[in-house]
C-alpha cells in the first residue's frame, strides 16, 4: 500500500475526474477532428489552398485541443455538473506533470520501436497507426491502473487490434490516419457517454451543496 | 531511537487525524473545492466532514467563503500557504521516518 496520502488523494481525484465520462469524450473528440481534416484533405488536391488549410488545421487541432480541453472540462463540469458533483478547480502540480510527462515519454519510445519493427516491411509512414494504437494502451494501462479505471484495461487490447487492423489493411498513411484516429475517437466517445449516462442515473443533484 | 523515527512524536495532530489528513490532501490538489465536492470524495458524513473543516478553518489550514451559484449556497474552501507548508512538512517527517524503520 501506498503510505503518502497525496498519492492516495491525487488517485482518488483521478478516478472522479474520469468517472462521468467526460475526459473520454474530449479525447475521442480530439482524436475524431484530425479524422474529420484528413478525410477532408483526401477529397480536395494538394496544391489547392483548402487542401493547406486543412493540413495546418489538422496540426493545430492535435497541438491545441488537449490543453483546451483540460482548461474547459473542469469548468464544464462546474456549470453544468456541480448539483450532482460537487465544485472544484484542479491544480496541477509540478512533481505530477513531470510525472507523467515521463510516463509518457517512455511510452512513446516503446511505442514506436514496437511500430517501426512491425511496419519494417511497409510503406513508408505506415508504422504511425502502429505507434498511436501501441502508446494510447500504454496510456490507457497507465491511467486504468494508476486511477482503477476498469474501462480503460478493456478498451485498450481494442485499439491494439485496431491498430493492427489498420496497419495490415490500409493502403496509404492518410487512410491509415483515418480509420486509426476515426475508430479511436468513435469508441472514446461511444464509451464516454454510456459511462455518462451511468454517472448520471446514479448522481442525482443535491438541493444543497452548502453546509 | 533515531532522529526520524523522535520527529514522529513531533507531527502536527491537527493534520494527523486520518480524516482531516484525507481533506488537506485533497484540497492541496485543487485551488478550490466546494463542500459537495468534498463530501463526494471524503465519503463523510454531512456533520463529521463540517466539523472536521471547522478544526482546520480553527487552525489557520483552511480559507472559507460562502457565496451563491445562482440561488443556490455553495461553500468554497482553499487551503492557505500555511496548510500547504504544513502538509509538505509532514510528507516529509513521514517519509524520513519509514526510511529510516526500514
Amino acid at each position: 500500500m501506498n503510505a503518502d496520502p497525496l498519492a492516495l488523494a491525487a488517485a482518488k481525484v483521478q478516478r472522479s475526474w474520469t468517472s462521468d465520462g467526460l475526459a473520454d469524450i474530449s479525447a475521442g473528440a480530439t482524436l475524431l477532428l484530425p479524422a474529420f481534416w484528413e478525410w477532408g484533405k483526401t477529397q480536395l488536391s494538394p496544391s489547392s489552398r483548402a487542401w493547406q488549410v486543412l493540413n495546418w488545421g489538422m496540426i493545430l487541432s492535435i497541438i491545441i485541443l488537449p490543453s483546451l480541453f483540460q482548461w474547459l472540462l473542469p469548468r464544464f463540469r462546474n456549470r453544468f455538473l456541480s448539483r450532482r458533483a460537487g465544485y472544484s478547480l484542479p491544480l496541477t502540480r509540478p512533481e505530477y506533470r513531470r510525472r507523467s510527462a515521463v510516463v509518457a515519454g517512455i511510452a512513446a519510445v516503446i511505442a514506436m520501436s514496437i511500430a517501426i519493427w512491425l511496419a519494417r516491411h511497409k510503406p513508408p509512414g505506415l508504422f504511425l497507426p502502429g505507434f498511436i494504437a501501441i502508446g494510447s494502451a500504454v496510456l490507457l494501462c497507465q491511467l486504468g491502473w494508476h486511477a482503477s479505471v476498469g474501462r480503460y484495461f478493456l478498451l485498450a487490447p481494442v485499439f491494439l487490434l485496431l491498430g493492427a487492423v489498420t496497419m495490415a489493411w490500409a493502403g496509404s498513411l492518410s487512410e491509415a490516419l483515418i480509420w486509426q484516429f476515426g475508430g479511436m475517437g468513435l469508441l472514446l466517445i461511444a464509451s464516454g457517454l454510456l459511462t455518462l449516462c451511468h454517472w448520471l442515473a446514479r448522481n442525482p443533484p443535491l438541493e444543497e451543496t452548502a453546509q | 531511537m533515531s532522529e526520524p523515527l523522535r520527529a514522529l512524536t513531533d507531527l502536527d495532530r491537527v493534520i494527523h487525524e486520518p480524516a482531516r489528513l484525507m481533506i488537506v490532501s485533497l484540497l492541496y490538489l485543487t485551488r478550490e473545492a466546494d463542500f459537495l465536492w468534498l463530501l463526494r470524495q471524503t465519503e463523510l458524513t454531512k456533520g463529521n466532514l463540517s466539523a472536521h473543516l471547522g478544526k482546520l478553518e480553527q487552525a489557520g489550514y483552511v480559507d472559507v467563503e460562502k457565496r451563491f451559484q445562482g440561488k443556490i449556497p455553495q461553500t468554497l474552501y482553499r487551503l492557505t500557504e500555511s496548510g500547504r507548508k504544513e502538509l509538505e512538512q509532514y510528507r516529509a517527517t513521514l517519509k524520513r521516518a519509514l526510511e529510516d524503520s526500514r
